[in-house]
């Protein structure tokens, strides 16, 4: 079974139902279906195959969702990428992931981005809009594709962020995704003809597998926006459409809990809310579960390497310590183990090992990275955590030092590069900031180079925001004489930790 | 850092200093040049979700003001002229 079948399948059973709800525009799943296979003859036309990459960048639309189906309709890869990159960014995975293909729209932004790249990258853009109930698809071949008949099964490349090199692509195979995606499914129970409230942007793995994959598979009803998320606008959505389900990061759920009168709308359609990305604070839950009586919220963990699913705090009798993330899915066995790699017993903090049919297929030409990340079939998360006894899984933190903002993981070593290559910047490290809302920010320290290019905080950060996406660009850029050391060369990154969250 | 004066801001004056504020967020310093109360924040400038959190923190810091989230919609914030009316109802409320 492919992606495209999971969609295809709901077309077939429930060929009038909407598929997708955005601005005026409205679309069955049988129109979805033959847009979709539409944009797929000419994806093939332009050289499109098993083991070609293709990369999508388009806010979420409804052209998202259909490249999304149709990319697997036509047996390439499918590279989600955000439409909020920099071009800098897109041209990296471009050359990293050797994609062949970019779909994209009309927005500015990327337009700006991809008129940019175009000038030294020879990759076939397609363009596609919705317009007027027509789905309109400009194709510029400017080269050939290449296929990578080693990765022919691979469905899904999602880019995530590593501790150090460049950023990781994660492969995973149709059977991962869509073994994972029924497992999910039948926890989370759903009654028949959701509303899905879209609120995260479609390129993130938790989307991906908990939304879009799930949802199709249901014959769903996606409703997306593509403005910048607000409670007030999600609260008045789903009083407007019935919205049955979303699913939030973090900071969305403090904005929810913080909202002042959720009274005055009628959200009696809204059945459960999934929160992941990183842990809901235990106060916000608290307040969530008192003021949204009604509303089921869920935690859950996962990630793109464990394709992605782990454990969910499913709906239950009995319900789950608040701080848990829930008990691992059936199809996934979790293990704690010490430095060592010794297995710990319950209540021991040690880091989570997973293992299951959803496990990638391993990085994208990384193949030491793989092997280093996979150990006999277990996958190393990186996360430190405990099971307690009745086999609940909390998350503790993290062996590595990814940033998490905003439900969005941040790699530092991609921004010290970047501040590194600024003119007047010889050394830079960068720490999370702990903050209220989005949990941490990252924060740079900087050592001047001894020359008369003078900078100035936001020189540099405009510097920054040329390259790196807004939830890179750091908060703050603090000058140093030196950066304290561990010995002779590792920075002490818990050193500047602690000097990041002093500051005002 | 916060106002302290007499004399009310007038519109462009809130303008001018709120640009700063979105200046590290906006990759592109030419758009900058060009704000003005018509300015969509989202469409023109390519303000995200998270770049609009920090804008609104930046804003709150700035006028020493305090925007509570239901206050804030996409309808609001998409209009840098809607958002000067919520900073100068804000600044001036009581008098």
């Amino acid at each position: 079974m492919k992606i495209i079948d999971l969609l295809a399948n709901s077309a077939a059973v429930e060929p009038r139902r909407a598929a997708m709800k955005s601005g005026g525009i409205e679309v069955s799943y049988e129109r979805m279906l033959s847009d979709v296979c539409s944009l797929a003859g000419k994806l093939k036309s332009a050289g499109c195959s098993r083991g070609v990459n293709v990369g999508i960048v388009l806010d979420n639309s409804v052209e998202y969702l259909i490249s999304f189906f149709a990319i697997s309709a036509a047996g390439g890869t499918i590279l989600p990428l955000s439409a909020h990159m920099t071009a800098y960014e897109v041209a990296g995975f471009v050359d990293g992931a050797d994609i062949s293909i970019l779909i994209t729209g009309e927005m500015p932004v990327a337009r700006q981005s991809l008129d940019k790249l175009a000038g030294f990258k020879k990759v076939t853009i397609v363009r596609v809009r919705y317009d007027n109930k027509n789905l309109e698809v400009d194709t510029s071949i400017l080269g050939n594709c290449a296929a990578d008949e080693q990765n022919a099964d691979v469905a899904l490349m999602v880019p995530t962020s590593g501790t150090t090199g460049p950023p990781k692509i994660v492969m995973l195979t149709d059977r991962q995704l869509i073994s994972n995606m029924i497992v999910y499914r039948s926890l989370m129970g759903f009654e028949a003809h959701n509303v899905v409230y879209c609120a995260l942007s479609f390129h993130h793995i938790y989307c991906i597998c908990a939304q879009i994959l799930t949802h199709a598979s249901l014959a769903d009803t996606f409703l997306i926006s593509d403005k910048p998320f607000f409670i007030r606008d999600f609260l008045k959505a789903v009083e407007a459409n019935n919205v049955t389900v979303a699913a939030f990061v973090p900071y969305m759920a403090v904005l929810m809990a913080a909202f002042p009168k959720p009274q005055m709308f009628n959200l009696r359609s809204l059945r459960h809310i999934t929160l992941s990305g990183a842990k809901t604070p235990k106060s916000t839950y608290r307040l969530l579960t008192e003021k949204y009586k009604g509303i089921q919220f869920i935690n859950t963990y996962g990630m793109s390497e464990a394709g992605s699913r782990i454990s969910i705090a499913a709906p239950s009798p009995n319900g789950f310590p608040i701080e848990s993330v829930g008990r691992p899915m059936p199809s996934v066995s979790v293990k704690i183990v010490d430095d060592s790699g010794i297995t710990l017993p319950p209540n021991c903090r040690g880091e989570i090992m997973v293992r299951s049919s959803g496990v990638m297929k391993g990085y994208y030409k990384q193949h030491d990275l793989t092997a280093k990340t996979i150990i006999n079939g277990w996958l190393k998360t990186g996360d430190l955590g405990r099971l307690d006894d009745d086999g609940n899984l909390f998350i503790l933190g993290r062996t590595k030092d990814i940033i998490i903002s905003g439900g969005e993981n941040i790699c530092p070593f991609e921004i010290e590069e970047c501040l590194i290559e600024h003119p007047a910047i010889r050394e830079a490290a960068v720490v999370a900031q702990r903050d209220k809302l989005l949990q941490e920010v990252p924060c740079a320290f900087v050592v001047k180079k001894d020359t008369s290019v003078q900078a100035s905080p936001v020189d540099i950060l405009k510097f920054c925001k040329t390259r790196l996406s807004t939830h890179k660009v750091p908060r703050a850029i603090k000058f140093l004489e030196k950066l304290p050391k561990l010995g002779t060369s590792k920075v002490d990154r818990n050193a500047l930790k602690q000097m990041a969250n002093k500051l005002p | 850092m916060g106002t302290n004066r007499t004399e009310k801001m007038g519109r462009a004056e809130i303008v001018e200093q709120i640009c700063p504020i979105l200046e590290p967020w906006v990759s592109d310093a030419d758009l900058i040049d060009r704000i003005s109360e018509q300015t969509n924040l989202v469409t023109d400038l390519g303000l995200d979700s998270i770049g609009i959190l920090q804008v609104i923190l930046g804003i709150e810091k700035e006028f020493g003001i305090s925007i509570k989230n239901d206050e804030l919609d996409s309808e609001t914030f998409s209009m840098l002229g809607n958002l000067v009316s919520v900073i100068r109802d804000k600044l001036y409320e009581n008098n």
